[in-house]
């Protein structure tokens, strides 16, 4: 089930961008199916996905379902956005371009994830996009109220090398809950920044923007 | 909140509706374990069940997972006592924040 | 805050025996697998399936030392590789949670909660499943298929596009047998398009739209929660349950969408249930509008369908070799669909439906084209004349059963024709359309059958479910026949 409105074909030729796309990447890539397990999916060669101008960071949102990536999503980018099909898959990804204090980057949000042992096919979806398209930026989206269990995920995504920032969304649902979370004191725990965000009205999202404009860049190498 | 009254362990698909409990050992192997991990339903991990009919409904913070008679027969749990079932009177003292 | 360093501080090491061989692992691997060495390594110990055959295939040793090395692990831990790994990172998480969580105040209830709660209760849930269903068949079996379809069938097709069709097409054509490939009753454009743009747009983007608004309601789990037992049952779970709703939209987007059950065994029956006892919307819409005024044939009709749907996945369920699926969901809270999010799906499922199905139909209209011209058509008509015989009905009846697999609603409303012409009693019409709605689905479901389940699967269906279709109508021709003068 190839998906013939795919605009990623189109943009793949001709651009050369050695530091989002390492040589073992790409190996993996050619090896077949990458991360994609089951025998529910066809795997074709997945194609690299491109919206945003060549060399534009790549920018993924992920998470279990019904964190609000897909409001954050809308927050981040502008108004076009393409759904398709994941190569192979009935499993559908958004991609959209944003700009972060000027710099234009593309944006994916990811079918729900909950950990790197998939169990669902939207999760092998989302592990072999991790793979083939090795995003520059990872901003891991959390249910700010039920952290405990999704911390699980950002160790996961740390171990596996990616930048990674952790979104606590839903942070009025937390309050509601009875629940406050110290977002600096996590930030220092983790390492890595932690930006608190009610993506239903678009609290926090500057402040995300301010984040994804410094985070990540430089530091893909060296983290792996 | 643990009282350590009984340290009878039974399955998950035993627990009576509206009664906490503790996952103490998961059975499951392959497959089945790949399903109960990725709903969180591990060693250590505090829940209540919400229903038993007609499948088991678990409450786990605020995060809530239905699952089949077969996987919860897999999961053993420590029984803790009622717990305030969600919606039948739980603690409501402070209602400011919905005026906001 | 967004000059600080994104390296990486957090200690992300497992207690021992574990982290020795992550370790140990991660050093052998020579990387090139997407993934950081650690993350792969953990992989292979937790036995990932997908990752085992990537890294088997270029360093096959490693592999060999991982499994080792977690079978040495699981016997002194005392469970399984994952559940460790599971445990101590739940572990590390709850740490964390603890030392930045503080507990304020007490829940309260939304009206979000309570809603969610209902839908998944034994019988106030089903009471809801009843209300949801309602709204379909108002929303998409009434509006869509009714009102919609019969102003862009009549206002848009038959009084204005094919009439200058058919006139523009004579006139530039001089072959009639060309002309037949574009217009008139079978044409590219007056059958094909139509049937595209006339039936199947309204019916499924009003039936996509339905469904994403009960997808991002978050409704879908619970639906699937109520409904385990039966499913398991019929060899399936709660998660089929999505497929079977989308079939009664469309059957070939639902065969897709088996791709996403668990087992093959599982895909393999519901692609067989969708196939056999499923009726489309299109389908239904006429055979509803057929049956109308028979209401113990419309009774009669939905009970032999259904019984015989579920006999057939209750033996499938026993027959099909292989474990039953075993069920499990996360329960969203109950959420009001944001408009711009709906739409975007919907948008999206269209399209891929415009991209992926379109072609088939007009396959099909070019094949009717081909069939009547070199006279196979008739040779198959005559060929099933003796089968309906045998069911107590008309030859004339043929025709609507083949042409029925190539537009799967064309069959019933040829019945629709053959009824207002008199040639049918009405057990015959009721045999017909119980007949009719356990036959072949359309094409463009055989087509996606055999894409999605390959061709021997694809081709066995196809035998059991015509010959389940037709004993079925020559039963139930026989039944009425001898329950006699009551009718």
């Amino acid at each position: 089930m190839r998906n013939r409105n795919d605009s990623r074909l189109r943009e793949e030729a001709g651009r050369p961008r050695p530091w989002a796309r390492p040589r073992w990447a790409r190996r993996g890539r050619r090896a077949g199916g990458g991360a994609c397990g089951g025998t529910s999916c066809g795997c074709p060669g997945a194609v690299g996905a491109r919206q945003a101008p060549a060399g534009a960071r790549r920018v993924a949102l992920v998470g279990s379902p019904n964190v609000g990536k897909s409001a954050l999503f809308n927050h981040l980018t502008g108004a076009y956005a393409t759904v398709s099909n994941y190569p192979g898959t009935t499993v559908e990804v958004t991609r959209g371009e944003g700009v972060v204090e000027g710099e234009t980057v593309e944006v994916i949000d990811t079918p729900g994830f909950y950990s790197f042992l998939p169990v669902t096919e939207e999760e092998r979806v989302t592990r072999r996009l991790l793979v083939e398209e090795r995003p520059d930026l990872i901003l891991h989206v959390v249910e700010a109220a039920a952290l405990d269990r999704m911390l699980p995920l950002t160790f996961q995504l740390l171990e596996a090398g990616f930048p990674v920032i952790l979104v606590l969304n839903m942070m009025d649902e937390c309050e509601r809950l009875g629940l406050s979370v110290d977002v600096d004191a996590l930030s220092a725990r983790l390492g890595i920044p932690v930006v608190a965000t009610v993506a239903a009205t678009g609290q926090g999202v500057d402040q995300l923007k301010q984040e994804v404009a410094h985070g990540g860049r430089s530091l893909l190498e060296s983290a792996i | 909140m643990v009282d350590g009254r009984q340290k009878t362990r039974i399955t998950l698909s035993r627990l009576a509706e509206g009664e906490r409990a503790q996952v103490v050992q998961v059975t499951a192997r392959e497959g089945a374990l790949a399903k109960l991990l990725a709903m969180g339903i591990l060693p250590g991990v505090e829940l209540s069940l919400v229903q038993a009919q007609p499948l088991p409904v678990v409450r786990m913070g605020s995060t809530t997972v239905a699952l089949d008679r077969e996987l919860a027969q897999l999961v053993e749990v420590a029984p803790l006592g009622p717990g305030s079932r969600p919606g039948r009177g739980g603690r409501r003292r402070c209602r400011w924040w919905r005026r906001g | 805050m967004g000059a600080r360093s994104l390296s990486l501080p957090f200690e992300l090491r497992y207690t021992q025996p574990l982290e020795e061989a992550v370790e140990e692992v991660a050093q052998a691997l020579d990387g090139g697998y997407g993934l950081a060495p650690r993350s792969i390594a953990l992989l292979l110990l937790q036995g990932d399936e997908a990752t085992v055959q990537r890294v088997g295939a270029r360093q096959p040793e490693v592999v060999r030392r991982s499994r080792e090395l977690a079978q040495a692990l699981e016997a002194e831990l005392g469970q399984p590789v994952a559940l460790a790994v599971a445990a101590e990172r739940y572990r590390w998480s709850q740490r964390v949670a603890a030392a930045v969580v503080q507990e304020r105040a007490a829940r309260d209830d939304t009206l979000g909660e309570r809603l969610g709660r209902w839908a998944m209760h034994p019988w106030v849930g089903l009471l809801m499943v009843a209300g949801v269903l309602y709204a379909l068949y108002q929303f998409v079996g009434l509006f869509a298929a009714g009102t919609v379809v019969d102003w862009l069938e009549e206002t848009l097709f038959e009084n204005w596009l094919t009439p200058r069709v058919n006139a523009a097409v004579a006139e530039l054509i001089p072959w009639p047998w060309l002309q037949e490939l574009f217009a008139f009753d079978y044409g590219l454009i007056t059958l094909g398009l139509r049937y595209a743009v006339a039936i199947v747009l309204p019916i499924v983007g009003a039936f996509f739209l339905f469904f994403s608004i009960l997808e991002d309601s978050g409704y879908l789990p619970r639906l699937a929660l109520l409904l385990d037992r039966l499913c398991k049952r019929l060899g399936l779970s709660g998660r089929a349950v999505i497929p079977m709703v989308l079939g009664v939209g469309c059957g070939t987007m639902a065969t897709v969408v088996t791709r996403t059950l668990e087992t093959r065994r599982e895909r393999v029956i519901a692609t067989f249930l969708l196939a056999l006892g499923i009726p489309c919307s299109a389908q239904l819409g006429v055979t509803m509008a057929l049956l109308a005024q028979l209401p113990w044939g419309l009774v009669l009709w939905g009970g032999v369908v259904a019984l015989v749907f579920l006999t057939a996945g209750f033996l499938a369920a026993r027959l099909m070799p292989g474990e039953p699926p075993l069920f499990f969901s996360h329960i969203p809270p109950m959420r009001w669909p944001r408009g711009k999010n709906v739409l975007v799906k919907t948008a999206a499922r269209m399209q891929w439906y415009f991209l992926e199905v379109l072609p088939i139909f007009l396959l099909a209209s070019v094949l009717i084209w081909l069939g009547r011209l070199t006279g196979l058509f008739e040779l198959l008509t005559g060929a099933l004349e003796p089968v309906l015989a045998a069911m107590g009905l008309p030859a004339e009846a043929a025709v609507i059963f083949l042409y029925g697999f190539f537009r799967r609603d064309y069959g019933a409303a040829g019945l629709y024709d053959l009824a207002d012409a008199g040639l049918l009693a009405p057990a015959q019409l009721v045999v017909a359309a119980v007949t009719l709605t356990l036959f072949l689905p359309c094409i463009a479901q055989f087509g996606v059958m055999w894409k999605e389940r390959g061709p021997r699967v694809a081709l066995t269906i196809t035998g059991v479910v015509l010959l389940v279709a037709f004993g079925t109508g020559w039963s139930l021709h026989h039944a009425i026949t001898w329950v006699g003068g009551v009718f």
